[in-house]
Parts: C-alpha cells; sequence; structure tokens
C-alpha cells in the first residue's frame, strides 16, 4: 500500500441496492412446488456458487490490482479468469517477490503465443545492474519459490525486467 | 519527455450548497423526487434505484437516485445536494454536465432552494507506465526533508490548501505503482457548469504539467 493520506475511494457500488428480507419471506416458503423440485434446486444452488465465485474473483482481482500493475488490463484479467488457480498464488507471493526486490513496481504481463496464452509473467521492474536483478531473483527462488513452485502447474513466471 | 500515465480509477464529486435549508420541501418530498425522476429516466434509472437515507446526521439524509448505467448516484438532501460519477474522464464531461443540469434544474423547479456554492473534487489514480512512482513524486518533498537520509524515498504526500482550492497528492492506495492527485474548488452558485469543466480542465493540466506527467490517449 502506498497512500499516506485521504480517502480514496469512494466505496459505491452499482450493481446493488440493499434489501432487506420482508418478514414473510423468511416464514413462509415460496413455493412448496418449487421447493420439490431436486433439479430446480440443483441449478439455482449451482448458480449461487457461480455467483458467489465471481464475486470472490472479483475481489482477488482488486486486491492483485493493488500489488501488481497489469501490462493490459483486459488481458490480463482474461488469463486469471481462465486460470483461477494462479491468483491467490500471486497474492501468495507478493510480499516475498516485493521484498526480494526492495519494493521495486511488479508488473503482471500475459505472454504472448500463437494459440491461447498459457503463461503469466510476473516481473521486478528493476532500474539498477543486471547482476544486482539476477542476485535478487535467485534470493526470491530459495526462500520462497522453489517451495512453491508446483502450485503454480508451469503458468507462472517470476523474473526481471531492466528498465532504463 | 513526459512520462505517460494511464488512468484506470477516477472519479467526479460536486456538492451544491444551498443559501439555507430548504425543510418546507423536504417535509413534503413528493414532487421534487417526481420532478429529479423524471429529469433522470432517460439515463435508464429504475424506481429500485431510489434509496431513502434516513441514517446519519439530519444533513445526510434525504433520496439518493442512482444512474448505474453512468456509474452515477444524486444526492437530495435538505441543506444541499451531491452528484458524483465514477470512471470518469473529459471525454464525457459534456455528457456528465447534461445529466447534473438535469437534476438540479428539476429540483430547483421544485423547490425553493437557491444554490449558495459549488464544491467539486476531481481525483485521480494514475499508474505510470515506466517510471516507480516514487520517482515521479521526490520533486515534491522538500530538500530539507530529502537530505535526512541518503536513501530513495520509498513515497512522500503533499496537501496544499487555499481559500477556495485544495490539492493532495500521494501514493495511491488502491494501485499497485500508483499516483493519487484529488484536487478540488469551489465556485459561487451561479458559475455555469461549462465555466467549472474549464477551470478544471486547467487546473488538471497545470497539476500534470507540474509532475511532468501526460495521460494514455
Amino acid at each position: 500500500m502506498n497512500g499516506i493520506i485521504d480517502q480514496q475511494t469512494p466505496s459505491r457500488d452499482w450493481t446493488t441496492v440493499p434489501r432487506l428480507p420482508m418478514l414473510h419471506e423468511n416464514i413462509q416458503p415460496t413455493s412448496s412446488a418449487k421447493a420439490a423440485d431436486p433439479l430446480n434446486d440443483l441449478l439455482e444452488g449451482l448458480e449461487h456458487q457461480l455467483q458467489e465465485q465471481d464475486r470472490e474473483f472479483d475481489l482477488s482481482i482488486k486486491t492483485l490490482v493493488r500489488m501488481y500493475m497489469f501490462s493490459d488490463r483486459r488481458e490480463v484479467t482474461a488469463f486469471l479468469r481462465s486460470n483461477r488457480t494462479v491468483v491467490p498464488l500471486l497474492i501468495e507471493a507478493f510480499p516475498h517477490f516485493n521484498r526480494s526486490f526492495n519494493g521495486t513496481p511488479l508488473l503482471l504481463e500475459v505472454m504472448a503465443e500463437e494459440s491461447e496464452s498459457r503463461t503469466i509473467n510476473a516481473l521486478a521492474m528493476w532500474w539498477g545492474i543486471r547482476e544486482e536483478a539476477r542476485a535478487r531473483l535467485r534470493s526470491f527462488d530459495n526462500s520462497w519459490w522453489l517451495e512453491n513452485v508446483g502450485k503454480a502447474n508451469g503458468r507462472v513466471v517470476f523474473d526481471y525486467q531492466i528498465e532504463k | 519527455m513526459s512520462e505517460i500515465v494511464s488512468t484506470p480509477i477516477s472519479f467526479f464529486d460536486l456538492e451544491i450548497e444551498y443559501e439555507q435549508p430548504d425543510f418546507k420541501t423536504s417535509m413534503d418530498r413528493a414532487p421534487v423526487v417526481q420532478a429529479i425522476w423524471n429529469a433522470l429516466r432517460p439515463w435508464g434509472m429504475n424506481v429500485d434505484d431510489l434509496e431513502i437515507v434516513t441514517t446519519g446526521k439530519l444533513s445526510e439524509q434525504g433520496i439518493r437516485f442512482k444512474i448505474p448505467l453512468k456509474s452515477s448516484m444524486f444526492f437530495w438532501g435538505p441543506a444541499s445536494c451531491r452528484f458524483v460519477r465514477d470512471n470518469t474522464g473529459w471525454d464525457i464531461a459534456d455528457e456528465t454536465i447534461t445529466i447534473i443540469d438535469a437534476a438540479v434544474a428539476a429540483l430547483l423547479s421544485a423547490s425553493n432552494i437557491k444554490i449558495a456554492k459549488y464544491k467539486t473534487s476531481v481525483i485521480i489514480h494514475a499508474q505510470p507506465k515506466r517510471l516507480p512512482f516514487s520517482k515521479i513524486l521526490a520533486p515534491l518533498v522538500p530538500p530539507q526533508i530529502l537530505a535526512f537520509e541518503s536513501q530513495e524515498i520509498k513515497t512522500a504526500a503533499v496537501v496544499v490548501r487555499w481559500e477556495d482550492r485544495k490539492i493532495t497528492i500521494d501514493g495511491s492506495a488502491s494501485l499497485a505503482n500508483g499516483l493519487f492527485i484529488r484536487y478540488e474548488r469551489d465556485f459561487p452558485g451561479g458559475t455555469p457548469y461549462q465555466q467549472i469543466a474549464e477551470r478544471l480542465l486547467a487546473d488538471e493540466e497545470q497539476i500534470f504539467a507540474m509532475l511532468d506527467i501526460e495521460a494514455e490517449q
């Protein structure tokens, strides 16, 4: 987090208008025929589960946006949506990667491939000399990444990018 | 060459203070609500987008009209009204003015309210393409403070207030490697909206030039 002062967000949600349930909604079953239909129940349950997952995903993206820069917001978000297991890994990796590179900005970039993109690069933007960046990456590998590399399923590459 | 920045998060906030609180209209709200509703309907509002705010201090209570299609909200209270738009930008300034004008004109026509002051804020979270945000903030730190340590600064913030203007520049709490820029200015009642917009655009250009940044096209 970089912000020191001021309330920086509007904290408005345009999608939902809060509504408390009426008393009768809590007490009376809405439709006995509907309740007895197991297929309907199953579909409703699945839909509810998907909505819940979407909400969680949106929250995770908000968290990631505070940690990493997105080279292309739409492309990176689309990749993460198709590879959801990568999101918690990137969140978990952040403090270690950030510390290893002394708080330098971190960038997420989807690797350009002919077919569907299969990997995402998490890059430390480095303004110093290459040797130091290399040593810092090695330190990150040894302190955290090698123990957790299995969680990535080959979808994430941590690296540095020399900036001039 | 100026640093190019993207502005993934931005919002505009306008608070309109009345010359005096209008309790009479607040007691019989239906005609005003109907007038504002009619004025804002072209932007796709439906009846569930209205909210009656009954919590907080009296000045915070009133009716909130949400316009989700335009990420906007108009609030009518007894002592002031307020318009907020998220994801704003100069390319949609004319549309924003049209929405404000419609809501405020409806309010004024259905009440005895007279406008004393417009209080405006523009909030921008900007993300540099190439530089760390701390490099952009560093020139704002007085040399006396910079001299405290030999290492580079991690972040910094500046707040400056004048009689009718305020500027806040900080690191963003919502965006990695982001800048937070908030500029505020008050205008007397009766100032045309177009004039307000032009003044705010000039303020933004002045701040961007001072920070040596340029918005991505």
